[in-house]
């Protein structure tokens, strides 16, 4: 299809859409694109009208949430539109009695905890920010420090209403926490970054409020020891999180420590009275103490801010890479990243270690370092035997390079699944692995 | 095995799919029984018939291919005899018996790659089998199917314990993984009643639960990766021991799939930890009702059980006549069975608070098991209830059902005015904790009014569920059983969504074809252009 061509079938989707939900874009590149239009569906129904819009015209369309994870996933291929699901917003029903609940995509995950809060539960859902939405956390399903207790993404979902490429609504999996009536689509969905539906909205499992919460933390100048006792600690029954951070991510989350330590771990317990207090006592046996804000509500703010460290923008436009290992693999996978100035976040329990490699010191800013630095986190991927992913860096630097490890032989039944449900190339074309 | 003109089948399919309603449902009707279906008094376990489609002109498969798989398997592998195919008639879905074309027994993931490539080449389509204790008809197979049964690939290929990981063959009996980890401290959650005998294969096929589901998780929770023959035979590693790794979550679109996707050859699982301390409470409560108010209350109240059964008081009687006999009480309404399981150092509090919330709701009496042998006697009822029934009459029907747990208390009450309509007996048993119901029917296939009324009281169970927020089944899957009833759930886009996953594994459609999709559209109406006929197979 040539520019003028483009051009026109784009006028004739406006002309076609209510005003209403049209907006310009700017001029601004979002995640590496420049779509020429913003379009706001206000609910289920328009969303399809607008999908089967860019299907029918042969357009394409970058999906967006709250837009803290729009940086994710390889730079995508020309986009037409803007998709905004910020219109479709609000809590559908909320159903205490049963612990479930059905939100609209749009929605911010901060304000559902709100709502679930006031009756005695807790969206097990982890936002790395404030704007963060319902759907935009379950489309990229980056784990965050309190999946460790919360479960991943996957197990807070029960049934997505999803509207396909071609503008078809569909829903999958129901309202109850127990269901196998024909194919899980929600787990297919779910981390697929919108490239197979734009989810509607979302049944969510609540879990319940815990009765007590603490923080504690301990220094460790041995790597080996850090790691040995961070794996312990997060298989502690309460722990909902638990980290190792290097001394410059304690410095950018507030935790004072001493210069002799190599890391922090820090360790969020919560649940039934006896146990938090069993399981706090274990690492303040083991040297721990407790920091600021220790104790119940008060001490959620230490992993608020780690999980906002894990999505800030690399220091000087560096590189944040994530890898994902066995437990038994994080030395091996450690080792080589413990250089220069690279700051590390490890969460034992998961077996993921984020590596950031600032784009300044032995990293110098600019395209060659962070492609040193990709080198290094591939080194330490492949040693420990690890699934990497590029998170965070330059977007010019994106630009021959999959974020997403090869997929190998498995990455034929990707392409099938995309040719199956997005035939068009519609949405978020390019995004995912092998620049599907 | 099976004849019939065109114009018998249309009938069939029309019966079967019922007269469509505006809006996304359907409503399914299976009163008419097959007439060829012959009186088969050792069974136990039944279902509707499907309205699958057996085509007249289906022919066995071809001598070329027995030829070339007892090449690969062994002449002793390949079963051709009719004696021999017999037992492979059906699972615990025991009606609607279809005796495959052949059975092969492979012992390695190359035998099995190699058998689904002689399967393409000859046209033939294949179904995958564990243990055959599926109850929606999954492991069912054509005159014209291949079985391959997974039994004889049983190892345990690798014990993880620092990564508290395992790796398993498919053939491998659910309870000997826990068996054989157990002295690690370590245990595989999914615990369907079967366990005895259910294989991990099986399993993965249909996502299976148990009773501790609720707290633990049903096995795709505990799935990571797999390695899957494709039905183009192909061999490929998907997921990641990791457990994030790159791609689309093909584990979790796999696991209950229902052997439709692929046949899984190797299983990576994670293992958990066995519990510091567990406690177990019997509730005994004056009607099933007041037991449920409780499972309600302890929802509420921030308590996550490992476990939360009901057993009614028609179940009781019949345990307590059995060798599964528990010391129950005959005279409860219902009881119910709660565990407890966690860090030993919270434990006391949370059964104090599960023995108040159940003495609240009505409970008579809350006994509290003392010791191991105890908790095994509480279990043993629960677990025995299926078996006790089947001394009652020739054929037992199990339902499986799921619906917010909040409305139990209403449907258990429509199951009994159900039952009172259509003059049948129908005993509860179930997992309460996660809303998942298994209404029993022991009844006389021989009986065809009774059978009749047994199926029609069966859709109505269904419909009632799915009118309050329910789904279709929670554990034993949808395979012929229950696959018309997919349209009384999902609309034909739902649908279609559902067969574009399908067709990115399987485009030939030859792995274990004609299960989980209906063979009949919905609403003729919401199709995708109009067709004529009141209804027409689905390509």
């Amino acid at each position: 299809m040539n520019d003028a061509s483009r051009r026109e079938r784009l006028a004739s989707l406006k002309a076609a859409l209510d005003p209403d939900l049209v907006s310009d874009v700017g001029s601004q590149e979002i995640a590496g694109v420049r779509p020429s239009m913003c379009v706001t569906p206000s609910d289920g129904a328009s969303l399809a009208v607008v999908l089967a819009g860019l299907h029918e015209r042969e357009l394409s369309a970058l999906i967006q949430g709250g837009g803290t994870r729009m940086n994710l996933g390889n730079v995508p291929r020309p986009v037409d539109v803007l998709l905004s699901t910020a219109g479709l917003r609000g809590v559908r029903r909320f159903e205490p009695d049963d612990g479930v609940i059905e939100v609209a995509a749009g929605t911010p995950v901060v304000e559902v905890q709100e709502v679930v809060a006031a009756g005695g539960w807790q969206l097990p859902l982890v936002a790395p920010g404030l704007a963060s939405t319902v759907g935009g956390v379950i489309a990229s399903a980056a784990p965050g420090p309190r999946n460790l207790g919360l479960g991943p993404v996957r197990r807070a979902i029960l049934g997505l209403e999803v509207v396909m490429a071609s503008g078809e609504r569909t829903r999958c999996g129901g309202q109850v926490v127990k269901n196998v009536t024909g194919y899980d689509l929600a787990k297919l969905y779910t981390g697929s970054l919108g490239t197979l539906g734009v989810i509607e909205s979302a049944w969510l499992r609540l879990e319940p409020t815990p009765r007590t919460s603490c923080v504690r933390v301990i220094e460790f100048s041995q790597t080996s020891r850090a790691l040995e006792l961070g794996v312990e600690v997060s298989r502690r029954t309460s722990a909902r999180a638990c980290a190792l951070l290097s001394p410059e991510i304690c410095r950018r989350v507030g935790l004072p420590h001493s210069l002799a330590a190599a890391w922090m771990l820090v360790a969020e317990f919560a649940g039934e009275v006896a146990e938090v207090r069993q399981d706090a006592a274990f690492v303040e046996a083991a040297g721990g103490a407790s920091p600021e804000s220790a104790e119940g509500e008060d001490s959620r703010i230490w992993f608020d801010r780690i999980g906002t460290e894990l999505i800030a923008e690399p220091e000087a436009n560096g590189l944040r890479a994530r890898i994902a290992v066995r437990p038994s693999k994080l030395a091996a996978c450690c080792a080589p990243l413990l250089k220069g100035d690279t700051r590390l976040v490890v969460m034992p329990g998961m077996g993921l270690v984020y590596a950031e490699f600032p784009g300044s010191g032995s990293h110098a800013g600019g395209p060659r370092a962070v492609e040193d630095a990709i080198s290094d986190a591939r080194e330490a991927a492949t040693i420990a035997g690890g699934d990497l992913v590029l998170e965070a860096l330059p977007v010019e630097c994106k630009h021959g390079h999959d974020v997403f490890d090869d997929c190998g032989p498995v990455q034929s039944i990707a392409a099938a699944l995309k040719r199956e449900f997005d035939p068009r190339d519609v949405l978020n074309p390019g995004r995912f692995t092998g620049a599907l | 095995m099976r004849s019939g003109t065109s114009s018998d089948w249309t009938k069939k399919t029309w019966i079967a799919s019922g007269c469509p309603d505006p809006g996304r449902s359907t409503r399914p009707h299976f009163s008419q029984r097959k007439p060829e279906l012959e009186p088969n008094p050792g069974c136990t376990l039944v279902a509707p018939p499907s309205s699958a489609f057996y085509s007249p002109e289906m022919q066995s498969p071809p001598e070329s291919l027995c030829t070339a798989l007892s090449e690969i398997v062994g002449s002793e592998a390949c079963l051709s005899r009719p004696e021999e195919l017999f037992v492979y008639a059906c699972d615990g879905l025991t009606l609607d018996p279809t005796t495959p074309g052949l059975v092969v027994l492979p012992q390695t993931t190359e035998q099995v790659s190699a058998i689904v490539k002689e399967c393409r080449r000859h046209g033939t389509p294949f179904v995958p089998r564990g243990a055959g204790t599926g109850l929606s008809g999954g492991a069912h197979a054509a005159s014209n199917a291949v079985v391959i049964e997974l039994s004889r690939m049983k190892a345990i290929l690798e014990v993880n314990v620092p990564d508290r990981i395992a790796v398993v063959q498919p053939g491998l009996v659910n309870v000997d993984l826990s068996s054989a980890v157990a002295r690690h401290g370590l245990f595989f959650a999914p615990d369907p009643s079967s366990q005895m005998v259910c294989t991990i294969g099986g399993n993965v096929a249909e996502n299976s639960g148990g009773p501790h589901t609720l707290k633990h998780g049903a096995t795709s929770d505990s799935v990571i990766a797999l390695e899957v023959v494709m039905p183009d035979g192909e061999v490929v590693r998907i997921g990641s021991q990791t457990g994030y790794g790159p791609g689309y979550d093909l584990v979790g679109a796999f696991t209950g799939s229902e052997g439709t996707l692929g046949i899984v050859t190797e299983i990576s699982v994670r293992l958990q930890p066995l519990p510091d301390g567990v406690e177990t409470i019997l509730g005994i409560f004056p009607d099933v009702v007041s037991a449920c108010h409780a499972v309600s209350q302890v929802v509420r109240s921030g308590l996550v059980p490992a476990a939360l059964e009901i057993i009614d008081q028609r179940t009781i009687e019949v345990v307590e006549d059995s060798a599964y006999a528990a010391g129950l009480p005959r005279d409860a309404g219902a009881v119910l069975l709660a565990e407890l399981d966690g860090a030993r150092c919270a434990l006391k509090d949370q059964l104090e608070r599960v023995r108040a919330l159940c003495l609240e709701a009505g409970a008579s009496d809350v006994r509290v098991a003392q010791d191991d042998e105890e908790r095994a006697l509480f279990w043993r009822a629960r677990k025995g209830s299926f078996g006790a029934m089947g001394r009652l009459a020739p054929d037992l029907y199990v339902h499986d059902a799921v619906v917010p747990r909040a409305r139990l208390p209403e449907i258990l009450a429509k199951v009994s005015a159900i039952a009172e309509s259509y003059e049948l007996t129908i005993a509860n048993v179930f997992h309460a904790g996660d809303g998942n119901l298994h209404p029993i029917i022991s009844f006389d296939r021989r009986d065809e009014d009774e059978l009749r009324r047994v199926l029609a009281a069966g859709s109505e169970i269904l419909e009632a569920c799915v009118a309050v927020g329910g789904v279709l089944t929670g554990e034993h899957g949808i395979g012929k059983e229950k696959q018309e009833f997919m349209k009384l759930l999902f609309s034909d886009d739902d649908l279609d969504a559902m067969k574009r996953l399908r067709r990115a594994f399987d485009p030939a459609g030859v792995c274990n074809p004609d299960k989980i999709i209906p063979l009949t559209r919905g609403c003729v109406e919401s199709a995708p252009s109009a067709r004529e006929a009141p209804d027409e197979l689905v390509p």
